[in-house]
């Protein structure tokens, strides 16, 4: 699931040599953690959240597929 | 090749890409307008999971590719994303609930509210009702909880 938010983090933002994804398996539930550039954090959260809650519904659909449950964390 | 074929297969290189690291059994078939407006169509089995809870899946991925391009698509183009026909069918399904509204409005004067919906949905009930005497439309609510009205037109 890692390379599905590093290819979506670092197609939106200005800076992708700066985005870093982590894996954390915590509760039966995947975190994906995503880190950016202090400057790029609006454009992986978007206006009133709406490109993070995107992200959330394509890492969800995964999950069902993969049958696991994916959980995204945006951090500065 | 000239600038928008260009656009037009890095948007199906993207689309491809997001595709396969989301696990998603799709394929996708990409095509250009003359005005550089990009379609991409997808076929496969994954696709209820795609045109699911109004779409949602479809509109996700749809809503990224378009921020992704966004600097770089032709002025009044758009990327739009369909499967099985399903803009259009979602269209003639919401027209049909805004004309039946309408009726109720127009009958009881009582107003009536839609659940929440996107932009492009509340457009079409708005264009839906524009015509139709004795009521008229509002949206109130902010973000995803925004939400059409059919009033009666005093």
């Amino acid at each position: 699931m890692k390379e599905l938010v590093e290819l979506i983090a670092k197609a939106l933002v200005d800076h992708p040599d700066e985005v870093n994804v982590k894996e954390v398996e915590r509760d039966q539930k995947t975190v994906v953690e995503l880190r950016v550039a202090p400057g790029d954090l609006g454009k992986v959260i978007g206006r009133q959240g709406r490109t993070a809650r995107a992200i959330r519904t394509i890492l969800a659909a995964s999950g069902t597929k993969l049958k696991k449950r994916f959980v995204l964390e945006i951090l500065e | 090749m000239d600038q928008s074929n260009e656009l037009t297969k890095r948007v199906e290189r993207f689309v491809e890409d997001l595709i396969s690291s989301s696990s998603l059994d799709l394929r996708a078939i990409i095509d250009d307008d003359d005005d550089g407006s990009i379609r991409v169509e997808f076929q496969g089995f994954d696709l209820p999971l795609l045109l699911g809870h109004s779409a949602e899946l479809l509109d996700s991925m749809q809503y990224i590719t378009r921020r992704v391009f966004a600097d770089e698509v032709a002025e009044g183009a758009q990327i739009d994303f369909d499967a099985s026909g399903y803009r259009e069918a979602r269209q003639i399904e919401l027209e049909l609930m805004a004309q039946k509204a309408a009726e109720k409005v127009r009958i009881s004067k009582v107003p009536f509210v839609f659940d929440p919906m996107n932009a492009q949905d509340r457009r079409i009930i708005h264009n839906a009702i524009v015509d139709i005497e004795g009521v008229r439309t509002e949206s109130e609510g902010d973000g995803q909880m925004r939400r059409v009205k059919i009033l009666p037109a005093y």
